[in-house]
């Protein structure tokens, strides 16, 4: 590998940790832009002056903002997000409990997106307008319209309220009984991988049908291959530069955004937990998640802009050159 | 099918007595006949709330009364059937000036951990409320109040001012006492870590999920509670409550919608138990702003107000609203006042002469209203249709999330605003529209309701209390400081197998005791 390559790499690390700092500046001030005092957006309304005194000497609130900057940094780097405004928890503690929930349902919901939006996504561009196109086709505007909030309870509805065959609601954690945590994610899974189905499948098919009239495919197609090798391994790997893209995105945004789906669902992971932080105020928690979903975004993008030549030798070829 | 039975209890017409009666009541008596059967020991009853609780701190226990019941039990408890105070984990509560008050605690009552439920350990968890540095939202229930041991099960307490509503302060936020010794060696993780002498002890809290409580072997009721375990869980939407209700997932479903009430009514096998709650959502208006101060200008609002439209659209199945209080209050007197009727001639008129008043040939008005909340934002939307048929008048939404709005709020930040006042009881009238109230955002100041609601603390004749109260929902309604849309109404839709459920109201709509309840299974 040459030296333009690893300087490309260099600037693509560099740029992480730009926009990194930049991040924490923009959470840090989070607080502080909320109108009023942050002792305000911390204490219930009806706080007496003593304990809006107290609140601001307790959280360092008296200090320079860029003091609280730091000292709120130095914590992170080294793990310590500070204890919640309202339960007096670790925020750390609190994440390393939810994130296994929250990253559970997300990389679920991804690999059934996947799985689903692959041999769909191929085969409806491998013949457009067959049963399996227009089926997909329906499937799509029907999800489109239909919100995750919906599509939730109208999947209770059938499969829990109407069929009694799976839970409505909650979580069991895997240790205590895999069977009932396994029964219990069914529907979450599926109400998260529903839209993401949808992306996936439309992105791969309009990339498949572009490849698949392209001289290689014709040429491979002439030279009598089989289908599946021409699916496959000419026309797959170099229509998926999209869905690479876009999965990286994605999964970072399920993580951190898993919110509604956990909601409906009763699931204590991150989501809900940023949810019930937002209603109480609890904003060190607040910034916690959002900084980790920045951080988990910007960490996806950046493996995926890194990932780009190892699928397709040609962005190699055309960045060095 | 079986019928549906509405089990009704209004804790609006509570009236504080200065003499609380000792000994706890037991499960409450059903509108259509009584329980069935006697109570039996055993099993396992879920019930589902619709938001978490941040905290089982007992110093945090006002704003999360489901959770922390259970635990800490209450001192004292509103008995509804026999409309007044008795003692839960208190043995009286009594005070014959208002002034100087006598806490009784029972004799032999320990925590969970066998430390001694007394007067020492009261003092400790109110003192506890009343440091700045606790940060205890219930405070504010500590002002102007002083107390001292006097001996292991007596504390006397003493007010500044005589009010003999202060029973109430011990059914809320004083209510939840922990042992200390917990306390102190829970330190920060108190919030957890919660100790106390109720009817159950907690075994496992999954915060957003569910908390899991198992019955406290050394409670002091003998017999109670009947339930061998209570699963609270969290399910944030009203649909999904609901399906769970249905599918047998939970036992009993807590609701603030009269149409969900209704469609549980259709469909037959549950118990409805209701907690009307006083006042209401509404439009409430800054009063010291230079515009809607103008009392010309506020009634031409007022009069172009339409609640029956909103309700119809955003809340069917709620009854009109025409004063602050619901008509079935016994703190109702129409002929003292009500909201002006909608009468957009009047509101033109009104509006013309505030104009020709000041000179103005047109006005604008903000409102400050939540975003992100469906149901908040259709009924946003509909007042500011009702506004702009004034014409000359601009009436402008400002969506805003709740954290700023409670902000804002609290800053007077506004013109007019979408706020609320909501309590099981009246006494909370006197925190939120009293000229030196702590809740009293509005800046609302009229010598007659303050001097009613002094009456309602200094009086211990119900009759005078009740007077005073009709005062005040009379001014309340003429003046509308805060003009709601809508009576609120607090549900537990509980299956049929779930018997002797004793409600208990709270800010945020219907809970119950758990400890009386049990299952026909």
């Amino acid at each position: 590998m040459n030296a333009v390559v690893w300087r490309r790499r260099a600037g693509s690390v560099a740029r992480f940790f730009l926009l990194l700092f930049l991040v924490t500046v923009a959470v840090f001030l989070l607080l502080d832009l909320i109108p009023g005092s942050p002792v305000d957006a911390i204490l219930p309304p009806e706080a007496t002056p003593e304990q809006r005194a107290a609140a601001a000497e307790q959280y360092g609130l008296n200090d320079p903002m860029w003091q609280r900057y730091l000292d709120w940094l130095g914590g992170i780097l080294q793990g310590d997000f500070g204890r919640s405004f309202q339960t007096g928890l670790s925020v750390s503690d609190q994440i390393l409990e939810r994130a296994p929930v929250s990253i559970e349902l997300a990389v679920l919901a991804m690999i059934v997106a996947l799985a689903v939006s692959i041999p769909v996504g191929v085969w409806s561009a491998y013949r457009p307008g067959s049963v399996v196109d227009r089926v997909s086709t329906f499937m799509i505007s029907a999800t489109l319209a239909t919100p995750a909030f919906v599509l939730g309870i109208l999947l209770v509805y059938v499969f829990a309220v109407k069929l009694g065959w799976l839970p409505v609601l909650g979580w069991v954690p895997f240790s205590e009984d895999p069977a009932e945590h396994i029964k219990r994610l069914i529907l979450p899974v599926l109400t998260l991988a529903a839209g993401e189905c949808v992306l996936f499948t439309r992105l791969l098919k309009g990339d498949m049908m572009a490849t698949l009239q392209q001289d290689h495919v014709l040429s491979a197609r002439a030279r009598g291959l089989p289908t599946r090798s021409i699916l496959t391994r000419h026309s797959l790997r170099q229509s998926s530069f999209s869905l690479v893209t876009v999965s990286g995105v994605v999964i970072g945004r399920l993580i951190g955004g898993t919110v509604l789906v956990e909601a409906i669902f009763s699931l204590p992971g991150m989501g809900t937990m940023v949810i019930t932080a937002i209603q109480s105020r609890d904003y060190i928690v607040v910034q916690a998640v959002v900084l980790l979903s920045a951080i988990v975004y910007l960490s996806m993008n950046t493996l995926v802009d890194l990932s780009y030549p190892l699928l397709d030798p040609r962005v190699r070829k055309v960045r060095t050159s | 099918m079986k019928g549906w039975r509405v089990k009704s209890r209004s804790l609006t017409v509570a009236v504080a007595l200065g003499l609380v009666l000792a000994g706890c009541g037991g499960g409450g008596s059903d509108d259509d006949g009584g329980p069935v059967g006697e109570p039996k020991q055993g099993g396992t009853l879920t019930y589902a709330v619709n938001v978490e609780t941040v905290s089982l701190d007992p110093a945090f226990c006002t704003l999360s009364f489901d959770r922390c019941a259970p635990i800490f039990g209450t001192l004292l408890r509103y008995d509804v059937d026999k409309q007044q105070f008795v003692g839960q984990m208190a043995e009286s509560f009594e005070s014959t000036d208002g002034k100087s008050w006598t806490l009784k605690l029972r004799d032999g009552v320990t925590f969970s951990d066998g430390t001694p439920y007394d007067a020492e350990a009261v003092v400790y968890n109110w003192d506890r409320i009343k440091d700045p540095k606790t940060l205890a939202p219930s405070a504010r229930y500590t002002q102007g109040l002083t107390w001292k041991v006097v001996d292991p099960l007596t504390v006397a307490v003493t007010s500044e001012v005589p009010n003999f509503q202060l029973p109430w302060a011990l059914t809320q936020g004083l209510s939840t006492i922990g042992s200390p010794k917990a306390i102190e060696a829970a330190g920060e993780d108190i919030a957890n870590s919660p100790v106390g002498a109720g009817p159950f002890v907690l075994d496992k809290w999954t915060r957003n999920s569910q908390a899991e409580y198992s019955r406290n072997k050394t409670y002091f009721e003998e017999g109670l509670p009947y339930l061998d375990k209570l699963v609270i869980k969290v399910i944030g939407a009203d649909d999904q409550r609901l399906n769970a209700l249905r599918s047998g997932e939970i036992d009993v479903d807590w609701s603030l919608l009269t149409k969900d009430a209704k469609a549980i009514d259709s469909e037959g096998g549950y118990d409805i138990y209701r907690v009307p709650l006083n006042g209401g959502t509404g439009l409430q208006f800054n009063l010291k702003d230079p515009v809607v101060s103008d009392e010309g200008l506020r009634q031409a609002l007022l009069s172009a107000f339409d609640s029956a439209q909103i309700n119809n659209a955003v809340y069917p199945g709620d009854e009109p609203v025409d004063a602050f209080l619901r008509p079935d209050s016994p703190y109702r007197d129409d002929a003292l006042g009500k909201f002006p009727e909608k009468d957009l001639d009047e509101a033109q008129r009104l509006f013309d002469d505030y104009l020709e008043r000041t000179g103005k040939t047109s006005e604008t008005v903000t409102f400050l209203c939540y975003a992100g909340i469906p149901a908040l934002e259709q009924v946003a939307q509909l007042i500011q249709s009702q506004m702009s048929k004034i014409e000359g008048l601009e009436f402008k939404l400002e969506p805003v999330d709740g954290a700023t709005l409670s902000q804002r709020s609290t800053a007077r930040d506004f013109q007019t605003i979408m706020g609320a006042s909501l309590s099981q009881d009246m006494d909370r009238l006197y925190s939120v529209f009293h000229t030196d109230a702590p809740l009293n955002v509005m800046g609302y100041s009229n010598p007659t309701v303050d001097e009613a609601l002094d009456t309602t603390r200094r009086s211990n004749d119900p009759a005078e209390v009740e007077k005073a109260y009709q005062v005040v929902n009379g001014e309340l309604s003429k003046d509308g400081p805060l003009r709601n849309w809508r009576y609120q109404t607090g549900h537990l839709f509980a299956n049929d197998k779930v018997q002797g459920i004793v409600l208990a109201g709270t800010s945020s709509g219907a809970s119950a005791y758990w400890q009386y309840a049990w299952l026909n299974e």
